[in-house]
């Protein structure tokens, strides 16, 4: 392992190690069950939780064991280095953009959600310089609307209608 | 003017279209169901090919992962009759253990019953029928009186199939229960020799009672199936193990008095269609039609039977 | 030799009827389609075809759903190449050198293999389906819950093999999936597990978006944080001539092919073990046999071939069970099955007398599908690399719509969606410490096989596990799990000991 790495390791392994004992303890929490089987509904989670721990605790004491022996100057070095501070907002305006689209899907619809979801997404994948606004515009304007009618009429899916139901009552 | 003679001529025609057209349903109907592949999922898509044509709208049929959940699906949509739910009584099963979160009986209405079938038949290898020398339920009786807990039956939890294995195992038949899960499952199992007590679906064991390699010793039924009419049923061999699959139509509570009409009235027609009936036999159905009403009073005295036997206290609202 | 001449009758209809060629050409080309969009799954290709056949008669509507049944099989492995997304779960070991091989240039060499070996691998399956059947599938029968789990296991431990140098990584990755596997009913006792209440969660997390999540949203995060990464892109390819690879080049693997049609037919004979434990098996079959297996991963022919002849494969397999005892081998077949009852076709062991008609006509529409397959995507392939020159980071977005649309659709939950963004996030994280989403994504499908069967073995057994040990197929999967896992931990260390030696 890297020295680089051991860092990031350290603190995934730790969170994952802690999230598995939340999950082994939860299986105290599940309903009790009169099984036809000689083992219940939390047998197979709490040995998969156990066995996450133990690994998860294994890979943070070796990355730990790495990280300690590195050189000093190299650990200064890697702590004071900076992440790039632009993709880690542009990563977290991506997931709260999804998780937003997520929340409004069920009221909007996927005719009203997508576009501006689809614009969000072109203009935060591409370096302002070199933004098509024309082109997203179209493209998330109408992909959905094809998209929607194609598998209503040819499928009989129905895609979420949100709040377009009553316009959309004749279909 | 010629713009404003325009406008008022499509407001016209906008509004004729609006009082010619049927008032339900004006839009595709939504019918929630349990996942595909299943025979839940298979006569549900029966049945909205029909509502198609009786209805004269796009009846969408909707996977989800389980009964239970299209039950819930159904109950949390709006309530403008354009959301139905199509499920079998196996739903009830699981409200009356406690393992639902919601009243599957009263926490929605209930359109109408659509269609029954014996939901289980006990079968035996026609190998391990000669070994034993049992050719009749009561045999089977007797052997496991003989042998108690030696033989293995299939079962599942919370199903039509582990409610009729707790009705045998009531009625005294001594044998140990193994969840193999569903009934290809337990197929695959009994073929293979374990567990030798199948109890399942008819149609997955019909060709192997055909050529012999099954023996099929009773149905779970009040009457002779019309799909094996020379195997016995349970009841007229003195045994009170009955318990059909039973499906209906849910629409969520609320729902406009004229939706709920106008399904129960086409559902009846189609079970009144011939070729509706045809189609059914292909699952080992019949149609079982009862209104709006009487159906939602149907399953209620099914549910409460359940409770009384001791299967479970039922929804309890916390 | 009753059967053949129906099949061969049955060929002769197929060809000679313009209703059957045009639906079986216009639905493969479908399922082809849907199969490479990542989100809609070969469940739910045949699910959208379904509605279509109802009003047609039982061939035609045989033709339908077959056809698209083989496309989408197939059609999963444009996009595992191309943009690292499996566009199925079957294709999942595809995209390990599939798309290494397109960023190196190599783009339409790769589908151009796929799709050949694609074809190849189903033909070699429907040719054993056709004079074996019966006979096969009393082999399903040998297997029962102790079988199952064993290969659950089994597997699980070969998928360490292709975590990387870590093992310990590789065997935490395949936990996790089988956590994930854990929240919703449990398989047996239908306890509710780690819903925390929110009953959305009832059924699980869902196949369809933790997949698709996993390798989408960790893509497209890549190209938010890498504005000016262009590695990304797939590089410009000609046109391609042929299949991207000679005669004799692919006559020459001949091993690797008919060992990993073999395991993608076995494989899909079992029900329950599906697709993407027959492509991985195949896959890791042809990495340990290999003189360099440190090739594999890197774009490699051989990992290519064996990944995609499994797959395909394995829809010849799991026709077995359906047709010759009534018991769908998959998920799909089960679909496939409940088109048929719907139809009025029976399957099961007199369906080779009865109704042997049909029986045959299924094994003709699967046989000539396959051969619309091929011609189809290879006449579109080079619209296909034509098509992905197109910048990635418009392709991606067009994507993610296309996910949207497929983590909703599986199970017509709204929670689906959120899983689907969730998973991936916690993917692309988890991608970034050296934990594999291929394995999590493993994990995840095989947690069910083992839980479940265990539960039913020990329900046979009346609690004993050391029944496993009257199993003798069962122990020998068992030994070999031992033995895999052992030998990856040695190869890992050996591997560790020489680079602490090199430098």
């Amino acid at each position: 392992m890297k020295v680089q790495e051991a860092k990031a390791n350290m603190l995934a392994e730790g969170i994952i190690a802690v999230l598995a004992a939340g999950f082994y303890w939860e299986t105290y929490h599940f309903a009790e069950d009169s099984s036809l089987n000689s083992f219940g509904a939390a047998f197979i989670p709490r040995l998969v939780g156990a066995l996450v721990f133990i690994f998860a605790l294994t890979l943070f004491f070796q990355a730990r064991r790495v990280w300690k022996n590195a050189p000093d100057e190299e650990r200064a070095k890697l702590a004071a280095g900076k992440s790039s501070k632009g993709a880690l907002t542009r990563a977290f305006l991506f997931i709260a953009l999804m998780l937003l689209a997520a929340s409004l899907y069920e009221y909007l619809g996927f005719m009203l959600t997508m576009p501006w979801l689809m614009f969000g997404l072109f203009c935060l994948a591409e370096k302002p310089e070199k933004r098509r606004y024309g082109l997203y515009l179209i493209l998330s304007a109408v992909s959905p609307v094809i998209v929607f009618f194609v598998f209503y009429y040819c499928f009989s899916l129905l895609l979420p209608v949100g709040v377009l139901k009553p316009i959309l009552t004749y279909l | 003017m010629k713009k404003i003679f325009a406008a008022a001529a499509l407001v016209a025609l906008c509004a004729a279209t609006a009082w010619s057209a049927p008032k339900y349903p004006r839009m595709a109907i939504t019918l929630n169901t349990h996942k595909a592949g299943t025979s839940v999922d298979t006569n549900a898509r029966i049945l909205a090919r029909y509502l198609n044509k009786e209805l004269k709208t796009n009846v969408i049929v909707n996977n989800t992962s389980s009964q239970l959940d299209a039950a819930r699906t159904t109950m949390n949509a709006a309530p403008d009759g354009y959301t139905i739910g199509f499920v079998n009584n196996s739903a009830i099963i699981r409200d009356v253990v406690g393992a639902t979160d919601f009243n599957t009986v009263e926490d929605m209405d209930i359109v109408a019953t659509v269609t029954q079938g014996f939901a289980s038949w006990i079968a035996i290898r026609a190998e391990d029928a000669k070994k034993w020398n049992v050719y009749t339920l009561k045999d089977l009786f007797a052997y496991c009186e003989q042998h108690p807990g030696e033989l293995l039956i299939s079962s599942q939890r919370n199903t039509n199939t582990g409610v009729a294995v707790s009705q045998l195992i009531s009625a005294g038949l001594k044998v140990t229960p193994a969840d193999v899960g569903s009934t290809g499952d337990r197929l695959t199992n009994f073929l293979a020799g374990t567990p030798q007590i199948f109890v399942g679906a008819y149609q997955y064991i019909r060709q192997y009672v055909q050529m012999g390699e099954v023996v099929c010793l009773a149905s779970c039924s009040r009457v002779r199936s019309k799909y094996s009419p020379d195997v016995p049923c349970t009841f007229e061999l003195g045994y009170e193990v009955t318990f059909p699959s039973v499906y209906y139509v849910m629409i969520p509570k609320g729902a406009p008095q004229e939706a709920i009409d106008t399904l129960s009235t086409a559902i009846k027609k189609i079970c009144e269609n011939p070729k509706y009936v045809k189609d059914l036999e292909k699952s080992a159905q019949e149609p079982f039609y009862q209104p709006y009403g009487e159906a939602a009073k149907y399953l209620a005295d099914m549910k409460q039977n359940m409770i009384s036997l001791g299967m479970g206290p039922g929804y309890q609202k916390k | 030799m009753g059967g053949m001449n129906i099949f061969f009758e049955s060929i002769g209809t197929l060809l000679t009827t313009p209703t059957y060629l045009v639906m079986m050409a216009a639905f493969t080309a479908l399922g082809i389609l849907f199969g490479a969009l990542p989100g809609i799954s070969v469940n739910m290709a045949l699910i959208l075809a379904l509605p279509l056949t109802y009003s047609m008669d039982t061939e035609t509507a045989m033709c339908v759903l077959l056809a698209c049944y083989i496309g989408a099989m197939s059609g999963g492995l444009i996009s595992a190449i191309m943009l690292n997304i499996p566009g199925t779960g079957s294709s999942i070991t595809t995209t390990f050198d599939g798309n290494p091989m397109a960023r190196q240039g190599r783009g339409g060499e790769a589908m151009g293999i796929g799709i050949l070996t694609s074809f190849v691998g189903g033909t070699l399956s429907f040719i054993l389906l056709l004079f074996v059947a019966p006979l096969i599938a009393k082999v399903a029968l040998r297997f029962g819950p102790w079988e199952y789990f064993a290969i659950g296991v089994f597997s699980i431990t070969m998928i360490v093999s292709v975590s990387g140098d870590s093992v310990v990584k590789g065997v935490l990755a395949s936990l996790i999936g089988m956590a994930f596997a854990m929240t919703g009913a449990d398989p047996v006792n239908g306890v509710s597990r780690y819903n925390f209440g929110f009953h959305a969660l009832d059924g699980g997390i869902p196949t369809t978006a933790l997949m698709c999540g996993m390798f989408a949203i960790p893509e497209m995060l890549k190209l938010v944080m890498n504005l000016d990464d262009t590695s990304i892109e797939v590089r410009q390819m000609e046109p391609l001539r042929g299949f991207g690879i000679s005669l004799g080049d692919y006559l020459r693997r001949w091993k690797t092919i008919l060992r990993a049609a073999l395991i993608g037919t076995y494989v899909g004979i079992l029900p329950g073990v599906g697709g993407s434990s027959a492509s991985l098996l195949a896959y890791l079959t042809e990495k340990n046999r290999s003189k360099h297996p440190e090739t594999f991963g890197q774009g490699e022919v051989d990992g290519l071939i064996a990944s995609e002849t499994s797959n395909n494969a394995c829809v010849g397999g799991a026709m077995i069970p359906m047709l010759a005892l009534g018991v769908p081998g998959s998920s799909t077949a089960a679909i496939v099955l409940s088109a048929l009852t719907l139809h009025g076709v029976q399957c099961g062991p007199l369906a080779f007398s009865q109704d042997a008609d049909i029986i045959y006509l299924i094994f003709a529409i699967m046989f000539v599908a396959n051969f619309f397959m091929i011609a189809i995507e290879r006449v579109m392939l080079n619209g296909y690399l034509r098509v992905l020159t197109l910048p990635r980071r418009i392709i991606m977005v067009m994507i993610m719509m296309v996910c949207f649309v497929g983590a909703f659709s599986a199970r017509n939950n709204y929670t689906d969606v959120f899983v689907f963004i969730l998973g991936g996030t916690a993917g692309f994280f988890l991608q970034k410490i050296g934990i594999g989403r291929a394995p999590i994504v493993m994990g995840y499908i095989l947690s069910g096989i083992i839980e479940s069967n265990l539960a039913r073995a020990l329900s046979i057994s009346r609690g004993s596990f050391w029944a496993i040990s009257s199993r003798p197929i069962a122990m020998a999967f068992i030994v070999l799990a031992v033995f895999s896992l052992v030998s990856s931990l040695y190869k890992s260390q050996k591997r560790a000991r020489a680079q602490k030696t090199a430098s």
